[in-house]
């Protein structure tokens, strides 16, 4: 009786693992390739940090996506990958927000969308690329990442938990 | 409650932040297109009103609502495109032409095309009269690049610049800033002027 439900389930994470550990791949793959654009991009939303930070957060934040990402798409160390994805959301979220309340229209520079061949110049551009689709693309995001991270967490803790249930034999 | 899951997460998150400190540095060590650690040498020249032109962004007036920089949806997207040069057609066109950059004022003092005034975007409207002041709507040429490829600023500029305050030669440059610094300036260095000839009226569109 509850097979089914629960290979449904289970279905369902692993089809957003998949596709958010694809997701990460494609953002720092994007971000790799010019991480002085990135770098540039993240000084547009004007964050009152200090320099040093922001570049060390343009070095770095590429990597974090694409380790996480591939540690999502191998199934491992996925707890640990969900919640530093869960804590960069967090940030973006932040810098999105505050950006979109003062009313800058940057771009975003969150994925390289000429990488699947859509024109700069295009309409959907300007949409997708707005502060504004970003600060609502980054809460569906968190929404995913923190119901994984969720799941894994009770995953480890009833596995944690059974051995010590059934007790020594 | 569950220590030891904890202590995993807090290890292994430990390690991937970590790791991805250590390949980034090292990666932007050999990149062509590296950030560096390097601050911006002359921030001064930018004018003294720019610092303050990306805080004025903060003004609820600035960008949002109904102004000019505005929102999409209005006829901005009925005016036909502005004409789309390389930065090697905009670079012969530099003796009549001027480039403007549209980002921020602080990714301007990280680093810009020689010669570029700027215009951030975000404090459009706050500036545009003194920009008008210097740059004569019926006569300048001004080529309106912002970060790369994906940003939409510039375009978005231009397009202003044409309809709202009828100047007669706006180009825009999409590659941007990305694609100057990939052809000219290579590599690790926050560029000002580089080897290339003097600002024409840096930062005075700021004023």
């Amino acid at each position: 009786m509850k097979i089914g439900p629960t290979v449904n389930r289970s279905g369902f994470r692993t089809a957003v693992r998949l596709v958010l550990g694809g997701l990460f791949v494609w953002a720092a793959v994007g971000k790799m390739g010019d991480p002085y654009s990135f770098y540039t991009s993240i000084l547009a939303y004007d964050l009152p940090l200090p320099d040093a930070l922001l570049r060390l957060a343009g070095m770095t934040v590429p990597w974090v996506e694409l380790l996480c990402g591939l540690a999502l798409l191998a199934n491992a160390w996925t707890e640990a990958a969900l919640g530093v994805q869960v804590v960069l959301f967090g940030f973006f979220i932040a810098a999105t927000g505050q950006a979109w309340i003062r009313g800058m229209n940057i771009s975003c520079g969150c994925f390289d969308l000429t990488m699947v061949g859509i024109a700069h110049d295009s309409a959907i551009i300007h949409f997708i690329d707005s502060v504004r689709f970003a600060f609502f693309r980054n809460f569906i995001l968190l929404a995913g990442v923190a119901y994984l991270f969720a799941a894994r967490i009770r995953e480890m803790a009833h596995s944690e938990a059974k051995p010590a249930a059934a007790g020594s034999p | 409650m569950n220590t030891p899951i904890f202590r995993i997460l807090a290890v292994r998150g430990a390690l991937i932040v970590a790791l991805s400190i250590v390949l980034g540095i090292a990666l932007d060590s050999v990149h062509t297109s590296a950030i560096g650690w390097r601050q911006p040498e002359s921030a001064g020249d930018v004018g003294a009103g720019e610092p303050q032109a990306s805080n004025d962004t903060g003004g609820a007036d600035s960008v949002g609502g109904n102004d000019p920089v505005g929102n999409a949806g209005d006829p901005l997207d009925e005016i036909d495109p502005p004409q789309s040069v390389t930065w090697e057609e905009a670079e012969a066109l530099l003796e009549q032409a001027t480039l403007v950059d549209a980002r921020s004022a602080a990714a301007y003092r990280a680093g810009h095309v020689p010669g570029a005034v700027s215009l951030p975007f975000a404090a459009f409207e706050h500036q545009i009269a003194g920009f008008m002041q210097r740059f004569d709507p019926d006569t300048a040429i001004l080529i309106v690049y912002c970060d790369n490829k994906t940003c939409a600023s510039s375009d978005t500029m231009a397009r202003i610049l044409i309809s709202r305050y009828n100047y007669r030669n706006v180009l825009h440059m999409p590659g941007g800033y990305a694609e100057w610094r990939q052809k000219e300036a290579g590599g690790n260095r926050p560029d000002q002027h580089g080897g290339l000839p003097p600002p024409l009226d840096e930062g005075d569109a700021a004023k």
